[in-house]
């Protein structure tokens, strides 16, 4: 059987879906490429120990969030298994947290399939390791705040096309809810801003992605590097043609060998090949950095392949020059409309080993005090059991995890789950959030080093509808937007 | 497929005139109430509805249950044409569209009739089991409808969606 015939349909159209072997695609992603062009050459900053990277893990679908953070007290626990009815978890199958002096003095729990996160929340079970991951409940898309009558009565600006998928996955991305003709990410914006000042210029983008092409890294001068989970999408290799890429890579060369033929094609087919071999280059780099990580142990699963991936793309940022790195990882199958409990149990199952693995990676690199990961998703999903599911609905719980993170906290308001509060919205539990995600961005971007009231209104416009920037204080946690920064940590 | 879609565009055109002149009308209404205490319309007929032309049939011995589900897909699509100004959040579910369709949007106009084979006593947009159709925002120009098909249970191997995903 030759090496061709090897190749299985799921492989090679998975191959085809990531590089995206279109013509528009390869024009971009060659662009994309050409970013890479000096990263050897690239002086280092001076300040070789500034590194930072926010890891956006990004849920498509929708999680059902309510059944990931739930209130562990009698009292609203109850509120809980009466609203969610067959979709309720039962309480002696939680695994409770324990939450630290500065969280909302409320019982939690989380679920059972989230042992490893739970660890990383209570602090390796024993109180005495450190804890790395806290909640923020009820958080979702706002344009500014809004009450229960103001919604219902139209009376303030709703976040456009709420309840829907791409909508919704898009707002968590830009933080633009009230929609802009030329749509942009956040990641995006600030690389606009801080590639540049810090990372030098012209280096290698500093906003990867694990999941293909995503508006969330999309800035006016800015691209996303797409990866794989076995590194830099190629169109080029060195060894055979074994593999899909270096068949499309093969095809890419002969293409530009044969067709360039004026000068300036000529010029771009060789700034071209020179992407190409900068692309080799970090793709060797990625390889030879797999030693380092073998003992860890990622779980084989798409998201462990991924996380592990991240991990090297992070060690790898001194290599490339960066300073400053956004990473974009995500994970699809959370829209549970026909079943939920099951389902939601194997996603979890399969996610936490992979996020405490990938914690633990960083902490044995000695990374762990300059990432920090946080979790994003369309929407939470209603209380309400549509038979054996949930369906769309707003504000749900997400977390931070990391060095920098005052672990063990529960932050912002957690919404009463009966039905008719006043944090509902109405039709099955749709929770109206309470904190905006400005606010988790806006902390994100304080660690991140994003400074000055104006590239902050830049990266988010409607940050002033929920915080001034200028109330911040580094030594201070609760002067921060949501306040899960440890003290003096940027 | 062909024959529905000349059917569409014939029921928009008829639709635009119709809007066309409820405009005119609500002016000369207006300024009939302004003058005239006494209710003008209470006596009439109800008038005329997109859903009279383009769901005629529906959920009847002459189209099979994948037909229905494309009447009523393409009859909300031509709602989703006139009303520009349109936001999910107000057809995310069953009930909303209902009240969508029934004027609770920006021109304030109805497109479903009160009554018909499309509505269950609940007032649903029900298949022609009379199980609840299912709309799924997939984004502000998408919306995924489902019918839980003979078995009258959602989510399972009979069901019939719009777009069909095969």
């Amino acid at each position: 059987m030759s090496s061709l015939e090897k190749l299985s349909r799921r492989s090679f159209l998975g191959e085809s879906a990531c590089a995206a072997l279109g013509s528009t695609s390869i024009m971009s992603t060659l662009l994309s490429l050409k970013m890479a062009n000096n990263a050897v050459a690239a002086d280092l900053p001076n300040d070789s120990e500034d590194r930072k990277t926010l890891v956006c893990l990004y849920f498509h679908g929708g999680i059902d969030s309510y059944n990931v953070l739930i209130p562990h007290d009698t009292a609203r626990y109850a509120d809980y298994a009466a609203t969610r009815t067959n979709l309720a978890l039962p309480r002696q199958s939680l695994l409770p947290l324990s939450q630290g002096a500065n969280g909302d003095g409320q019982q939690y729990a989380i679920h059972p399939a989230m042992g490893g996160l739970q660890k990383l929340f209570n602090g390796g079970g024993t109180l005495e390791g450190p804890r790395r991951l806290s909640f923020i409940s009820n958080i979702g898309t706002l344009i500014e705040p809004m009450t229960k009558s103001e919604y219902k009565d139209r009376i303030k600006p709703r976040p456009r096309g709420l309840f829907s998928h791409s909508d919704q996955a898009e707002q968590w991305q830009t933080s633009l809810p009230q929609g802009d003709v030329n749509l942009t990410g956040w990641a995006g914006r600030v690389a606009d801003i801080l590639h540049d000042q810090s990372n030098g210029g012209s280096k290698t983008s500093m906003s990867i992605s694990l999941a293909g092409n995503n508006i969330f890294q999309v800035g006016r001068d800015t691209q996303q590097f797409v990866m794989t989970s076995r590194g830099a999408l190629t169109f080029s290799k060195k060894s055979g043609t074994s593999h899909p890429t270096a068949l499309k890579n093969l095809a890419l060369r002969s293409m530009m060998e044969q067709r360039y033929a004026n000068l300036m094609e000529k010029a771009f087919a060789e700034l071209t090949d020179q992407s190409l071999d900068q692309q080799e280059f970090i793709q060797d780099e990625f390889d030879a950095l797999q030693e380092d990580f073998s003992g860890l142990n990622f779980p084989d699963s798409g998201i462990g392949r991924n996380l592990l991936a991240t991990l090297k793309t992070i060690a790898l940022r001194a290599k490339l020059g960066l300073r400053r790195q956004t990473i974009f990882v995500s994970r699809g199958g959370w829209d549970h409309h026909s079943s939920l409990i099951q389902p939601q149990q194997n996603l979890l199952a399969e996610l936490t080993p992979a996020l405490a693995t990938f914690q633990k990676g960083l902490e044995s690199c000695g990374l762990a005090d300059s990432v920090i990961t946080f979790s994003a998703s369309d929407f939470a999903r209603t209380l309400r059991s549509n038979g054996s599911g949930s369906d769309h609905a707003w504000g749900g719980n997400q977390f931070v995890m990391g060095g920098p993170v005052a672990g063990g906290q529960v932050l912002g308001r957690y919404p009463s789950l009966a039905f008719d509060s006043p944090d509902d919205v109405g039709r099955g539990g749709r929770i109206l959030p309470t904190t905006s995600v400005d606010a988790l961005v806006a902390e994100l971007l304080l660690w991140f080093g994003l400074e000055g009231r104006a590239n902050f209104e830049e990266v988010l416009p409607n940050l002033s509808n929920f915080y001034d920037v200028r109330d911040a204080e580094p030594s201070d946690p609760s002067t921060l937007p949501v306040g899960f920064l440890k003290p003096d940590t940027y | 497929m062909k024959e529905r879609i000349v059917g569409a565009c014939a029921a928009l055109i008829i639709l635009g005139s119709f809007v066309s002149r409820k405009g005119s009308e609500r002016k000369t209404r207006d300024w009939v109430t302004q003058n005239d205490n006494h209710p003008i319309f209470s006596e009439k007929p109800s008038d005329p509805v997109l859903s009279d032309t383009m769901l005629a049939g529906y959920a009847g011995e002459k189209t099979s249950a994948a037909e229905d589900l494309e009447m009523m897909a393409r009859f909300i699509d031509s709602v989703f044409i006139l009303i520009k100004q349109r936001d999910t959040a107000d057809y995310s579910t069953n009930e909303d569209l209902v009240l969508f369709l029934h004027g609770s949007n920006s021109h304030r106009l109805p497109f479903l009739a009160k009554d018909g084979p499309a509505l269950n006593g609940k007032g649903q947009l029900v298949d022609r089991w009379n199980s609840p159709l299912i709309p799924h925002p997939i984004s502000r120009k998408l919306l995924e409808l489902r019918s839980a098909g003979p078995d009258k249970i959602p989510y399972t191997g009979d069901d019939l969606l719009w777009p069909d995903r095969e």
